[in-house]
C-alpha cells in the first residue's frame, strides 16, 4: 500500500537523526523485559522450594525474596530512562516535523494561505502532529519490545512442556492477527474527529480576532447559534471514534481471556497428571497474564497508529499541495535600482474574471510611478505580481529586461520592499519585529532606523527599548505600527519599492513623518548612491507628487499614463482634470 | 497573564469546586460513568479469590470447596465480563466528556461575546485558541481522573480488606511501604505544578507564533524572512521541548514509583511468607490472592496522586480560562444554558435625543496611555468628529464610550439617564461601531453583514447601497452569497471596510460610531459615502477621521491631544481659535495639495 508505504518513509526520515537516543531507548526498554520475564521465575523457584516443607533453609527463601526486590530497584530506574529517551525522541521528531510542515506552508501559493484561517493551520501544523508524538517516541520501540517479550515468554513455556508452549504461541499469533485485522476500524472516524477540530479551532480564532467587531455590533447570539453547530458536530465525531476506537481494547482482551483459559487449563490438567510442579502452574498463571502486556502494547501502539494514520494522512495531504510559483534557474540582476517593465500583462485570481487586462508600461532605473485608480481597480494585484505571490496569466513581468520567472524568488524579493497599510506584528521583541528575525543586523542599525523614521519617542516610551515586547497588536496605533513597516524596508534596504496605500490610514502628523521616510526612501539606496526605483499607490496628490511617471487603472486596464508633468500640463488629460476637479483630495 | 494559585500539594478548592459543577450539569452521564468504572476496576476482586481457591483446591489446603473445573470456569466467566462493561463504561464517559468539553467552550466564547462585563483577551489569537483547546482538555481530564480514581479506590478498600482477612500482619506490611511511597509521591507532585505551567506556555507561544505567521504569511514572503522565521520557529520548539521533557519526567517518576512500591510490597510478602509457607500456615492460594491484589491495592497513593496532579494541572487551566473570562461569576464556567448576560432590568433607553459624555477616563494598565476627562455632547441627527495626531487616544475614547474598554471615572448619560454598563447599551439597536480595522469571517458576505441581525432584504440593499458596496457586489459572481474567504481576504482593503460599515449601518442603529471607516477608501467614493450618509439628515454619526470633507461637514470636532480635549469647535471656529488644529488641518492641506 502506497500510503503506508507513505508513513514509513515518514518515520524512517525522522528517526534517522536520532539514531543514538533511539539505541539507548531501545537498551533501556530491554533490560525492562528481561526484568519481566526473572520476576515470575524467581517467584516459581520460592512456591517450589517453600513446598519442599521444614527441611528447607529458610536463608534460601529470603535470598529468593532479595533478589526479587532488588529487580525491583534496577526496574525502577530503567522507566526513568525510557520516558526521558522516549521523549526526547518523541520531541525532536515532531518539532522537525512541525518546521518541515511550516516551511511548505510558508512556501505554498497565496491562494492556498486565502483559503484557510491562521487557526486552521495551527492545528494542522502543531495538532496534528502533536498527535503524532507518541507515534514518533514509540510505535517501533513498543512493537519491538511487546514482540520481544512475547517471545522470551513463549521461549520459556516451551522449555516446561511444549504442549503448553505450542497451543500458548498459537493463540498468541492469532490474537497478533486479530488485532491487525481490527485496527483500521476507527480509521476513518478519528479522521473525521480531527477535521471537526480544525472546523471548531479556525471558527474560535477568527471570532476571537474579531471579538470587538461581534460585540460593538450585536453579534454574540449569531456567534453562539454558530459554534453550536460546529460543536455539536464535533460530540457526535468524538464519540464516534471513541466507541470505534474501543474494539482494539475489546478485542485485546477477549484474546487475553482465552490465552489465561489455556494456560490455566492445560497448567492444572498437567499439574494433575504430575508431569509439572505447583511453582510451574504458578509460573503458567503469571506468565499467561504477562502475556496480555505485550498485546495490549501492540494494540495499543495499533490504536495510536490509527490516531497517527489520521494525522499521517492528513500531514501527507498538505505535503502533497506543491506551489505553481517556483523558483526560476536564476537571473543576473544586480542589488542596484532595477528597470522596471510590464509586458501585455493580464492576471485573473479565478477563471472567471480578469483583474488585470493587457498592462503595458515601462519604468526606467530611478523613476517613479504614481498608480491611481478607484478602489477595485486592480492596483494591489499589479503590486503583488511583481513580487511574485502571483503570476500572470498572461504576458511577462521584467526586471532590467529578464522576466521575473527566470529569477529564484529569494533573489527576486531580496530586490523588491513593500510598505502596505495592513502591518502585521509578531509577539517578539521591537527588535525582531523590525528586523524581521534578522540578527544579522546591528541594533545600532534598527535605532538609527526607528530614530530617522520619528518612532524614538515611541521608543523611548516602552521599558526595555528595543526587547520590549509587543503583542500581537498590543500598544501601537496603527500609524506608529506602519511607521514600523517602514523600517522593516529600510532595514531590507531594496532596490525597488512599493508603496501600497501607505499613507492612508494615519493622521496628519505621522502622515508627515511618513512625508519624510518616503523622500528619504526615494532617495537612496542605502549601499548605493542612486535613486531607488519605486511604485506608489496614493490615495493624495502629495503622494503623487513625486512621481516621475504617472499611470491610471479602471477596471484592470490602463486609460491613462506619461510623464507626469505632461499630463498636468495637458488640460484634457483625466490627470489633470483630478487635479482640478472640485474636491480637493482628488482620487489617486 | 492569568493569575495562578500558589503551588501547593493539593489543587486549589476552586479548581473542585469547578470540576463538581461540571459533573453536576450532567448528573445521570457522569454518575453512571462512576458506577461503569467501579464495576470495571472492581472485577479483578473475583478473579483474585477464584485463584485462590483454585491453588488451595490443588494444594489440598484447607477444606475443598468446589470442583477445580467449576472454578476455572468462574473465573473465565468473570474475564468475560470486563469487556462488556468496558464497553458501557467508554460510550457514557465519552459522551459526558465531550458534551461537557463543548458545555465549557460554550460558556467561554458565550461570557466573550455576549457578557456587557467581558473584554477582549489582550493576547494573541493562538494563545486563546489554546485556552479553548489544551486548557478545556486538561481541565476535563481531572474529571476523568475523578472517575478512575473513584473506582479504584472501591477496589483498594476491599483488596485490602480481603487480605487482611487472610492475614493480618502481612497486610501491615504491605501497607506501610505505602506511606513512604506516598510521602516521596507528594515531594514529587508539588514540583509538577510548576513545570507543567512552563510547558503550557511553551506551547502556547509556538501555536501563537505559527497563527501570527500564517496571518502574516504575505508579508514574510514579500520580506523574504522566510528562513528566518523559520529559526525562530526552532527556537521556540526547542524551549517547548526542554519544558515538555521535563514536565513529563516529572510525572514518569511519579508513576513508577508507584509500579515500584506494588513490586516492593510483593517481595515483602515473599520475605514474610516464607515462614509461613515453609510451614503451611500461609498457603500458595494465599500468596496467589496476595500477588494478584497487590499491585492495585498498593496504587492507591498512586491513584490519589495522580488525582492530585491532575487537579494542579487543572488549577493551572481553570486558572487560564478564569484570566480568559476574568469577571465572569463563577458560576459561569459550568452553567448549562447558554449564559444569558443580557441586561436585564435596565432602565429603558430610548430613541436617541442626546448622549452626554461627562469626565470619562481610561488609561491602558502597560503603557499608561490613554483618555482622561473627556467631556463631549452629541444631539440627535449631529455628526461629530474626533481628531488628533496619532497616539492622542482617538481610538481609546470610542472604545471606552462603547464598553470595550472599561472606564475608570466618568459617566455616560443617554438622553439623560445614567448608563451604567456602556457594554450592555451602547450596543443595537442604539449603537453600531465600525472599528478601525474591521474583520470579516470566513462564511457568505451575506452573513457577514447580516451576522445574525433580522433585517429584511431592504434592509439589507439599502445598507450595502449606504456603504457603496452596491457595484462591488454586482460585480461578485455570487453576489451577497460570495465566500469572503479568511478574515475577508479575498476583498480588497476598501472592500472589507465597506463590508463592515453596511453591518454597522443594516443594524438600524440610533447611533452610529466609526473609527476612521473611510481611510481605506478613494477620494471620490469617500466622497459618495458622506452623501449618502447624510442625504436623510437623520443620522447621528460619530466618528474618529482627518478627513477635509468629514471636518467639512461635522457639526463639531472634537480635537484630542495627549488624551485629553484640546479643542471642540466647527471648522471655522477651530481654524480661529486652535492653534493645534491649525496645524493638524495645514498637514491635512499640505497632503492634499500638489507641491
Amino acid at each position: 500500500m502506497t500510503t503506508a508505504r507513505h508513513h514509513q518513509s515518514v518515520l524512517l526520515t525522522y528517526l534517522r537523526p536520532q539514531l543514538p537516543r533511539v539505541s539507548l531507548l531501545a537498551a533501556c526498554l530491554f533490560t525492562g523485559i528481561g526484568l519481566q520475564l526473572l520476576g515470575p521465575l524467581i517467584l516459581r523457584r520460592f512456591i517450589d522450594t517453600a513446598a519442599g516443607g521444614a527441611s528447607v533453609g529458610l536463608n534460601q527463601l529470603w535470598l529468593l525474596g532479595g533478589v526479587f526486590i532488588a529487580s525491583t530497584l534496577i526496574t525502577q530506574g530503567v522507566q526513568v530512562g525510557v520516558a526521558w529517551f522516549s521523549e526526547q525522541v518523541g520531541w525532536r521528531t515532531t518539532n522537525q516535523l512541525r518546521r518541515d510542515l511550516a516551511e511548505h506552508c510558508i512556501h505554498l501559493d497565496m491562494a492556498f494561505h486565502t483559503a484557510r484561517t491562521p487557526g486552521e493551520l495551527i492545528e494542522r501544523i502543531d495538532g496534528d502532529v502533536t498527535a503524532l508524538a507518541s507515534f514518533f517516541s514509540q510505535f517501533i520501540i513498543q512493537i519491538l519490545g511487546g514482540a520481544a517479550l512475547m517471545l522470551g515468554i513463549l521461549v520459556v513455556l516451551f522449555a516446561q512442556d511444549w504442549r503448553v508452549g505450542a497451543a500458548m504461541s498459537t493463540f498468541a499469533v492469532a490474537g497478533v492477527l486479530l488485532l491487525s485485522l481490527t485496527r483500521n476500524i476507527a480509521h476513518a472516524h478519528y479522521e473525521k474527529e480531527r477535521q471537526a477540530w480544525s472546523e471548531l479551532a479556525g471558527f474560535l480564532e477568527e471570532r476571537i480576532g474579531g471579538l470587538d467587531d461581534v460585540r460593538a455590533n450585536g453579534g454574540g447570539a449569531y456567534v453562539m447559534l454558530r459554534l453550536d453547530r460546529l460543536a455539536a458536530n464535533l460530540v457526535g465525531r468524538g464519540v464516534a471514534a471513541g466507541r470505534r476506537g474501543l474494539w482494539i481494547f475489546i478485542t485485546t482482551n477477549l484474546t487475553i481471556t482465552v490465552g489465561l483459559s489455556i494456560s490455566m487449563i492445560l497448567g492444572v490438567w498437567l499439574f494433575q497428571q504430575r508431569t509439572i510442579s505447583i511453582g510451574t502452574v504458578y509460573l503458567f498463571f503469571q506468565y499467561a497474564g504477562m502475556l496480555g502486556e505485550p498485546l495490549f502494547r501492540i494494540g495499543g501502539q495499533l490504536q495510536q497508529l490509527q490516531q497517527a494514520t489520521a494525522s499521517l494522512t492528513r500531514v501527507g495531504q498538505l505535503r502533497e499541495i506543491t506551489p505553481q510559483i517556483l523558483d526560476g534557474p536564476g537571473a543576473p540582476w544586480t542589488p542596484a535600482a532595477p528597470a522596471v517593465a510590464f509586458d501585455d500583462v493580464s492576471f485573473a485570481y479565478d477563471a472567471r474574471e480578469r483583474v488585470l487586462e493587457g498592462v503595458n508600461f515601462e519604468l526606467a532605473a530611478g523613476q517613479t510611478l504614481g498608480l491611481l485608480g478607484r478602489t477595485g481597480s486592480g492596483k494591489t494585484t499589479l503590486s503583488r505580481l511583481l513580487f511574485r505571490l502571483y503570476d500572470p496569466t498572461v504576458g511577462a513581468i521584467r526586471l532590467d529586461g529578464v522576466d521575473i520567472r527566470q529569477g529564484a524568488l529569494a533573489q527576486l524579493r531580496s530586490r523588491i520592499g513593500l510598505v502596505t497599510q495592513d502591518v502585521q506584528l509578531f509577539g517578539a521583541s521591537v527588535r525582531d519585529n523590525a528586523t524581521l528575525f534578522d540578527k544579522a543586523i546591528p541594533d545600532a542599525r534598527v535605532l538609527e532606523v526607528l530614530e530617522d523614521l520619528g518612532l524614538g519617542p515611541w521608543l523611548s516610551r516602552l521599558s526595555g527599548g528595543l526587547d520590549a515586547w509587543l503583542d500581537g497588536n498590543g500598544g501601537l496605533s496603527a500609524g506608529e505600527a506602519q511607521l514600523l513597516a517602514f523600517a522593516r524596508v529600510f532595514l531590507k534596504d531594496p532596490g525597488l519599492v512599493v508603496l501600497d496605500e501607505a499613507s492612508s490610514r494615519l493622521d496628519p502628523a505621522t502622515d508627515r513623518l511618513i512625508e519624510h521616510a518616503m523622500d528619504k526612501l526615494l532617495a537612496a539606496n542605502h549601499a548605493g548612491g542612486v535613486r531607488r526605483t519605486a511604485v506608489i499607490i496614493a490615495h493624495k496628490l502629495a503622494t503623487v507628487r513625486r512621481a516621475d511617471q504617472i499611470l491610471i487603472l479602471e477596471r484592470g486596464r490602463i486609460v491613462e499614463a506619461g510623464a507626469r508633468k505632461q499630463l498636468a500640463a495637458d488640460p484634457a488629460s483625466r490627470f489633470s482634470q483630478l487635479l482640478r476637479s472640485g474636491i480637493e483630495e482628488v482620487l489617486a | 497573564m492569568t493569575a495562578v494559585a500558589a503551588p501547593g500539594l493539593l489543587p486549589s478548592a476552586t479548581s473542585w469546586r469547578h470540576a463538581w459543577r461540571i459533573a453536576a450539569a450532567r448528573p445521570v452521564l457522569f454518575a453512571l460513568s462512576m458506577a461503569l468504572y467501579t464495576a470495571f476496576y472492581c472485577l479483578p476482586l473475583a478473579t483474585g479469590l477464584f485463584s485462590r481457591a483454585i491453588f488451595n483446591t490443588l494444594t489440598h489446603h484447607g477444606a475443598p470447596t468446589w470442583n477445580v473445573w467449576v472454578l476455572i470456569g468462574l473465573m473465565i466467566g468473570a474475564q468475560l465480563m470486563v469487556p462488556v462493561v468496558i464497553f458501557f463504561a467508554v460510550w457514557v464517559f465519552m459522551t459526558f466528556n465531550y458534551l461537557s468539553g463543548a458545555m465549557l467552550r460554550r460558556s467561554m466564547l458565550g461570557w466573550l461575546v455576549l457578557s456587557p462585563a467581558a473584554r477582549p483577551p489582550a493576547e494573541p489569537p493562538g494563545e486563546t485558541l489554546s485556552r479553548f483547546r489544551d486548557d478545556v482538555f486538561e481541565t476535563l481530564s481531572f474529571l476523568e481522573a475523578w472517575i478512575d480514581t473513584g473506582g479504584q479506590l472501591v477496589f483498594a478498600v476491599v483488596a485490602l480488606a480481603i487480605m487482611w482477612s487472610v492475614n493480618a500482619s502481612i497486610t501491615m506490611i504491605v501497607i506501610l511501604p505505602m506511606i513512604a511511597i506516598a510521602v516521596i509521591t507528594q515531594k514529587i507532585t508539588s514540583r509538577i505544578h510548576h513545570y507543567r505551567r512552563i510547558a503550557r506556555e511553551a506551547t502556547a507561544r509556538v501555536t501563537s507564533f505559527i497563527g501570527e505567521t500564517f496571518g502574516a504569511v504575505q508579508a514574510v514572503r514579500v520580506a523574504g524572512a522566510e528562513a528566518r522565521i523559520l529559526d525562530q520557529l526552532d527556537v521556540l520548539n526547542d524551549g517547548r521541548r526542554k519544558a515538555a521533557v521535563q514536565d513529563r519526567l516529572f510525572l514518569t517518576l511519579l508513576e513508577t514509583f508507584g509500579a515500584t512500591s506494588a513490586s516492593f510490597s510483593l517481595g515483602l510478602v515473599l520475605l514474610m511468607a516464607a515462614a509461613g509457607m515453609r510451614q503451611g500456615t500461609f498457603s500458595l492460594g494465599d500468596f496467589a490472592l496476595f500477588a494478584s491484589y497487590i499491585g492495585w491495592a498498593t496504587a492507591a497513593p498512586r491513584w490519589i496522586g495522580r488525582l492530585l496532579a491532575r487537579g494542579r494541572t487543572a488549577d493551572v487551566s481553570i486558572g487560564r480560562i478564569d484570566g480568559l473570562i476574568s469577571g465572569a461569576p463563577k458560576l459561569a464556567l459550568s452553567e448549562r444554558a447558554a449564559p444569558d448576560h443580557a441586561a436585564r432590568g435596565l432602565p429603558v433607553y430610548g430613541p436617541l435625543e442626546m448622549l452626554t459624555v461627562r469626565g470619562l477616563t481610561f488609561r491602558h494598565p502597560s503603557s499608561q496611555r490613554g483618555v482622561e476627562d473627556i467631556d463631549m455632547t452629541v444631539p440627535r441627527g449631529s455628526f461629530t468628529v474626533i481628531t488628533g495626531k496619532v497616539g492622542s487616544g482617538k481610538t481609546t475614547l470610542l472604545r471606552t464610550l462603547i464598553g470595550l474598554l472599561p472606564a475608570s471615572a466618568g459617566e455616560i448619560r443617554w438622553n439623560g439617564e445614567l448608563v451604567y454598563d456602556p457594554a450592555a447599551v451602547m450596543v443595537p439597536p442604539r449603537c453600531a461601531y465600525t472599528a478601525q480595522s474591521p474583520r470579516l469571517f470566513s462564511e457568505s458576505l451575506r452573513d457577514n453583514i447580516l451576522m445574525g441581525a433580522g433585517a429584511t432584504d431592504d434592509d439589507l440593499r439599502a445598507a450595502v447601497a449606504l456603504a457603496i458596496l452596491d457595484d462591488d457586489v454586482g460585480q461578485f459572481d455570487g453576489g451577497l452569497e460570495t465566500m469572503v474567504g479568511t478574515r475577508g481576504v479575498t476583498l480588497s482593503g476598501g472592500q472589507v471596510q465597506r463590508a463592515a460599515a453596511a453591518r454597522m449601518f443594516v443594524r438600524g442603529a440610533d447611533l452610529l460610531i466609526f473609527d476612521d471607516a473611510s481611510s481605506a477608501l478613494d477620494v471620490r467614493t469617500e466622497h459618495q459615502f458622506w452623501t449618502r450618509l447624510f442625504a436623510s439628515g437623520e443620522r447621528t454619526c460619530l466618528a474618529v477621521s482627518h478627513r477635509a470633507e468629514a471636518y467639512r461637514r461635522a457639526d463639531q470636532i472634537i480635537v484630542l491631544d495627549e488624551g485629553h480635549v484640546a479643542a471642540v469647535g466647527t471648522l471655522a471656529a477651530l481654524l480661529k481659535d486652535s492653534a493645534l488644529f491649525r496645524s493638524i488641518w495645514r498637514d491635512v492641506e499640505a497632503s492634499s495639495q500638489e507641491g
